[in-house]
């Protein structure tokens, strides 16, 4: 996975990635949720904290495959990896909540999914502003990555990355209320 | 917003940032108008689909998705996520519990192993156990099961809401116990059973304790996985990671029992060593058996815990009946107490002579001059004490194979006996030295030391002898010697006195005969035990003929009986031991599958009488032994299979007497030769593995037996055959060094109890065929003369003889 892969995937629509780029994500998932699982294991009670996640992520990679190199890369793919994850997961649950009960919409559950989707409504919208933004976004929200390294990955400066950051916190909240 | 207003807001803040990016974003958006909190990070706004989408919660398997529902989380733990769910394949309305575990099975073995152990669970149908319903590993490897949902609260929960007493408790237990023994015969282990694993429901009104939650990867025998248990509840062994077996489960089960009988205040206390445990129970003043119940549950050493659920269930059981508990046994004082309890006629004197005896036995031993001074009837009452002890303890204490107590009473009743002056005895006193001297006659008996049992019986005769010139109730009298000439016979015929075991016998038929003449609604019991010892005497000499006849008599005996008292449970008994007496009959003379028949006739006789006396153990041991004896007859008969099926069933009746009556030596021998039966079985299939497992595990039962009562012959000659039986297979899969030192081991075992019964044919033959093998051929010469007298040369000596080409048959 070297720069040019990840600026075509970034590139791509997210809803129409390759047999490989799919089944990649799907690996980062596996692995993510193995380390949910052990993470939950530990601290009983308290939620999945998905920056530890990733860094957990990280640690195994460099264990285990190879694939990744470059630690930013990991994270920035990790980045869309759970984008892509969560959305999916988001519109699993709100089939759920056109079909059964009504119990089942006030679950908190429900109403993030409900948030992240229209969320995703906009960030399609933001790309076509200014694709530039929305991969900041996509790596600071979904993959909390540092500044620094979000730079690193997009070779601009760090400065750059904060303002757009800023840019499109306030976009996405006057395009949501 | 329209999308036109939209992009014209954006191009505003993508402006106003441009030009200042130090701005202050919150209160930039207020400034805007914009009353939406900006998003910052998945953790803080969207926590709730972060953690369901960790955490496995969806249904992702197909299989799972399309029938079921989830209604809501149950339980969330360390090792799994449980989820009420509904049934929602439209099939039926049904409420389930879904259970996700934790533990991911990547590798298809694991998966294997997983199906397999999921398959055994499901297999145990039991209302006491908890149904699987479904259960599969997904395409991720994660597993998941669905399960009856059980509505009902937690045990203590439920002892506690309906204040449940010792006894309920009790109840509850035996249930429990019932339901255990039937998980752990088919080798399931439960391995994490508390409080919150035992659920009551009430099936139609009845409360019934459930278990739930079995751990996963539980083979018997396996090392315990530490994730598996809880604290507390856990034994020793599988805390230190050792192997787990059902007695781990056992432990569990004592903290969860004692748990329960506390009081509800203390139930909640921390109880993490069995000792605190003990001392709460104490505290709270629980039945005294009961603490002891949970003391030996929560034994640190598993060999000192109950052996089996159902040995505790047992037990449970005699506590509420208030019987004596199995530990209780080897204390006289507790049997006797309880005892007293169950004979109430007794009771009375017995308080009374119990305070006399030990009063008597002091002084009878320290004064005799004193003794002298004692008054006829204060005599008799010390002996109908004494009667009473050898004739109902005797009862217990061979139940519970106690024979070292019996040892002690047998020479204190000899002591007491010979410092009467017979002078000083009336008619009653000397029926009752008799007896009392009868009696102590069978102790030795039973314990193999024939001449001084022969002693006390000459004793015994010559007090039958003052009575009858006296003139007294001959009833009585003829009685007394008939069952007095039964026990004799006893004797002699294992010091092989043909003529006088026949005379004997028959002089107590001719003494029933007259009781019976005198009094014809007498108990004929006696007569019946002397016609079929006779029977097994003349078949034992090769008198068919005789034998025939005698046998025909003492089965339209107990037949008539039975015919009187259809339901009487020891003419039952004595009916089964009439058909067992044909079969052996049918096989050294008759017809061998006849004999089957009647031994088949003999269990369906058995089986009757233990419905009509369940506590008996007597008469459970016979089922037992009649099984043995079946399958011994199928083995003759070449029908394996048969043989097979019959000799593991005896196995199975046996563990179950063992767990009951576990000093019982008579019972763990009997197993001991079912076990070489199966060993026999095998090692004429051809399985010598199985063979020598099952020889060997005869052979670990005879030697304990032995080394518990090194001066018992007969323990030592069982321990010889079994030795031989595994040196010969050692043999025949080529561990020569193995067998020889084996043989050797035998030699020096029997030599002296050959010596010390040189009479005594059974015991010359193991050593002749020890002899034989060890190839000390002029011993051997000797020992052989002795077989060919007693007719004991049989295919074993005769194979050793054509290996070692001695040409010494005629």
């Amino acid at each position: 996975m070297d720069q040019q892969d990840l600026t075509q995937l970034l590139n791509k629509n997210q809803s129409n990635l390759s047999a490989q780029q799919q089944q990649d994500i799907e690996k980062i998932y596996q692995r993510l949720k193995e380390i949910a699982r052990t993470q939950r294991f530990k601290v009983k009670g308290t939620g999945i904290n998905t920056t530890a996640l990733v860094n957990e992520a990280w640690l195994k990679s460099q264990n285990t495959d190879k694939t990744f190199n470059d630690r930013n890369h990991f994270f920035a793919y990790s980045s869309l990896a759970m984008r892509h994850i969560l959305l999916n997961e988001a519109k699993k649950n709100r089939l759920i909540t056109f079909v059964d009960d009504q119990d089942y919409a006030a679950q908190p559950v429900f109403k993030d999914s409900t948030y992240l989707l229209d969320l995703e409504t906009q960030l399609v919208k933001l790309k076509a502003f200014d694709v530039r933004l929305e991969q900041v976004f996509t790596y600071k929200f979904f993959g909390d990555m540092e500044f620094t390294d979000i730079a690193d990955v997009m070779g601009v400066s760090e400065r750059t990355v904060f303002r757009n950051w800023k840019k499109a916190r306030a976009m996405l909240a006057a395009a949501m209320q | 917003m329209k999308a036109e207003d939209l992009e014209k807001l954006w191009r505003e803040i993508d402006a106003d940032f441009d030009q200042d990016d130090e701005i202050e974003i919150d209160q930039y958006l207020q400034r805007k108008g914009i009353n939406e909190i900006p998003v910052d990070s998945l953790n803080s706004r969207v926590q709730s689909l972060v953690n369901h989408t960790f955490s496995a919660t969806e249904l992702t398997d197909e299989q799972l998705k399309s029938k079921y529902r989830i209604l809501k989380q149950i339980d969330s733990g360390g090792q799994s996520d449980i989820y009420l769910a509904a049934r929602s394949d439209g099939v039926y309305q049904q409420t389930v519990v879904i259970k996700f575990i934790t533990e991911r099975f990547d590798q298809t073995a694991l998966k294997q192993q997983f199906l397999q152990e999921m398959q055994l669970l499901a297999d145990l149908r039991h209302p006491g156990v908890v149904t699987i319903i479904d259960g599969n590993i997904t395409d991720e490897g994660q597993p998941w099961l669905v399960l009856e949902h059980i509505d009902g609260p937690h045990i203590d929960i439920y002892c506690r809401q309906h204040q449940l007493d010792a006894s309920a408790v009790v109840g509850l237990m035996m249930n429990l116990c019932e339901t255990l023994q039937f998980v752990h015969r088919r080798q399931v282990l439960h391995k994490d059973l508390k409080p919150s694993n035992v659920l009551v429901k009430k099936i139609n009104g009845v409360p019934y304790p459930v278990l739930i939650d079995f751990g996963i990867a539980m083979q018997q025998g396996e090392h315990s996985d530490l994730s598996f248990g809880t604290r507390g509840y856990s034994a020793p062994e599988q805390i230190a990671g050792k192997t787990v077996d059902h007695r781990t489960d056992l432990f569990a089960l004592g903290v969860l029992f004692g748990q329960l009988l506390l009081k509800a205040e203390n139930q909640s206390l921390v109880l993490d060593h069995p000792e605190k445990l003990r001392q709460t129970l104490q505290a709270d003043a629980v039945p005294v058996d009961l603490q002891n119940v949970v003391a030996k549950l929560t034994a640190v050493e598993p060999s000192k815990r109950y052996q089996s659920a159902d040995a505790l269930r047992s037990d449970l059981n005699q506590w509420q009946l208030g019987f004596p508990l199995s530990f209780d046994n080897h204390k006289v004082s507790k049997v006797l107490a309880k005892t007293v309890k169950r004979h109430p006629w007794g009771s009375l004197l017995l308080v009374l002579s119990l305070l006399t005896a030990v009063f008597f036995t002091v002084k009878y031993t320290r004064d005799v001059q004193h003794l002298q001074q004692l008054t006829v009837a204060e005599k008799n009452e010390t002996d109908e004490l004494m009667n009473f002890m050898l004739d109902d303890l005797y009862e217990n204490l061979e139940r519970i194979g106690r024979i070292d107590v019996m040892q002690s009473v047998a020479k204190k009743s000899v002591a007491h006996l010979a410092k009467q002056d017979p002078l000083t005895l009336d008619q009653t006193g000397h029926f009752q030295a008799a007896k009392a001297y009868a009696n102590t006659g069978r102790v030795f008996d039973y314990l193999e030391q024939s001449s001084k049992a022969k002693e006390m019986f000459l004793a015994a005769e010559s007090h039958l002898n003052q009575v009858n010139k006296d003139g007294a109730d001959m009833v009585e009298y003829h009685s007394q010697l008939a069952q007095l000439r039964v026990y004799q016979s006893q004797v002699l015929s294992s010091a092989d006195q043909e003529q006088a075991t026949r005379k004997v016998l028959q002089e107590a038929i001719d003494a029933m005969q007259v009781v019976l003449a005198e009094d014809p609604k007498h108990d004929s019991t006696i007569l019946w035990e002397a016609q079929l010892e006779l029977s097994y005497h003349l078949m034992e000499y090769a008198k068919g003929q005789a034998a025939k006849e005698q046998i025909d008599l003492t089965i339209s005996l107990a037949a008539a009986q039975l015919r009187q008292q259809p339901e009487d449970a020891d003419w039952l008994y004595a009916n089964s031991h009439s058909y067992q007496l044909k079969a052996w009959y049918e096989l050294d003379f008759g017809d061998l599958v006849q004999g089957i028949v009647d031994v088949q006739q003999a269990i369906d006789f058995a089986q009757a009488s233990i419905k009509q006396d369940q506590e008996d153990l007597k008469k459970q041991h016979n089922e037992r032994i009649l099984h043995n004896q079946l399958a011994y007859f199928y083995l003759e008969n070449e029908q394996l299979q048969n043989a097979k099926t019959a000799v593991l069933l005896a196995i199975d009746l046996g563990e179950t007497l063992t767990a009951k009556a576990p000093f019982n030596q008579e019972f763990e021998r009997e197993q001991a030769y079912s076990y070489s039966t199966a060993g026999e079985i095998y090692q004429t299939e051809g399985e010598l593995d199985s063979a020598l497992r099952y020889y060997q595990l005869s052979l670990d039962v005879s030697q304990r037996n032995y080394d518990k009562d090194p001066q018992n012959y007969s323990a030592a000659n069982d321990l010889a055959v079994d030795s031989l039986l595994v040196a010969n297979l050692l043999q025949q899969i080529g561990q020569e060094t193995a067998a020889q030192a084996l043989f050797l081991k035998v030699e020096n075992l029997m030599s002296p109890v050959h010596e010390a019964e040189a009479n005594n044919k059974y015991y010359a033959h193991a050593l002749l065929v020890t002899k034989l093998h060890l190839k000390k051929f002029i011993e051997a010469k000797v020992l052989f003369d002795i077989a060919v007298k007693n007719d004991m040369v049989d295919g074993v000596i005769e194979n050793l003889l054509v290996k070692h080409e001695l040409n010494w048959l005629p």
